[in-house]
């Protein structure tokens, strides 16, 4: 349900975005690059199903202390495991028709979300709602009362950089305990 | 996940196809009707039943098909 409400408003955000950016064209070879990539998969002779490393990708971040009560040891563990697959086996993913092809850019998706989500929830060292962190269960205003923004980094890492929630323009504003 | 597709009743409009989230369907062009071609895919959304003008489709709300990341662990 919230990710139904999180994709309509990127969405709308995208679209207004779009709608007041100047016109932009396409740099050529960049699409060119991307539609080799895209059709990667469907050209190899052989290599693994998307099936089985979407399968692999559940059995990282299912575990209870990786999505649920959540560690620092867990999710490091499971972010180096996504991390191997994503090193490992994205580049052998094979697809013999179109539908599979589909399922191949799917996962590799899914691999990008998981390691977003894993490195938010090592980088948020505060309980905030469904957010449970064995290490820090209290909630953190002081500190954490801000947003985790990601952004792709020279490189094509990952960049976290959190930003302050606007607070002072909310209606109802949450309490902030002073430390000490 | 989708039970059966009645050939006699599908009137090859394509809808099917098309509101399909997971691509269960293609259509037969030459027999003019579709056909359910992953069936292992469908996620019983009931959305092609729904959807379906002639009625052609029905939806069973039990599902089987991939194991389960918690029941069976893949080797890579």
């Amino acid at each position: 349900m919230r990710a139904m409400g999180s994709g309509e408003h990127a969405g709308r955000a995208a679209a207004q975005f779009l709608k007041d950016a100047s016109d932009i064209m396409p740099d050529k070879e960049d699409v060119r690059l991307k539609k080799l990539h895209a059709r990667d998969p469907i050209k190899r002779k052989s290599g693994l199903h998307p099936d089985k490393v979407c399968n692999h990708l559940q059995q990282i971040i299912f575990p209870y202390t990786v999505s649920i009560r959540k560690s620092e040891p867990a999710l490091k563990k499971a972010l180096s495991e996504v991390e191997h697959t994503r090193d490992n086996d994205l580049p052998s993913l094979y697809a013999k028709d179109p539908h599979q092809l589909i399922k191949v850019h799917e996962v590799e998706n899914m691999i990008l979300v998981a390691e977003m989500f894993l490195r938010a929830s090592l980088e948020r060292k505060e309980t905030r709602s469904d957010h449970y962190r064995e290490d820090y269960p209290e909630m953190n205003n002081g500190r954490w009362l801000r947003w985790i923004n990601i952004a792709k980094a020279p490189g094509g890492k990952m960049r976290l950089f959190s930003e302050q929630i606007p607070v002072e323009s909310y209606p109802f504003k949450p309490e902030i305990k002073k430390e000490g | 996940m989708v039970k059966a597709l009645d050939k006699n009743k599908c009137i090859g409009c394509g809808t099917c196809v098309e509101v399909c989230p997971m691509d269960v369907f293609r259509m037969d062009s030459k027999a003019g009707h579709s056909v359910i071609c992953y069936l292992i895919d469908c996620q019983t959304c009931y959305n092609c039943e729904l959807e379906c003008p002639a009625g052609a489709i029905q939806v069973s709300p039990y599902r089987k098909g991939k194991p389960l990341p918690w029941t069976k662990r893949w080797i890579i």
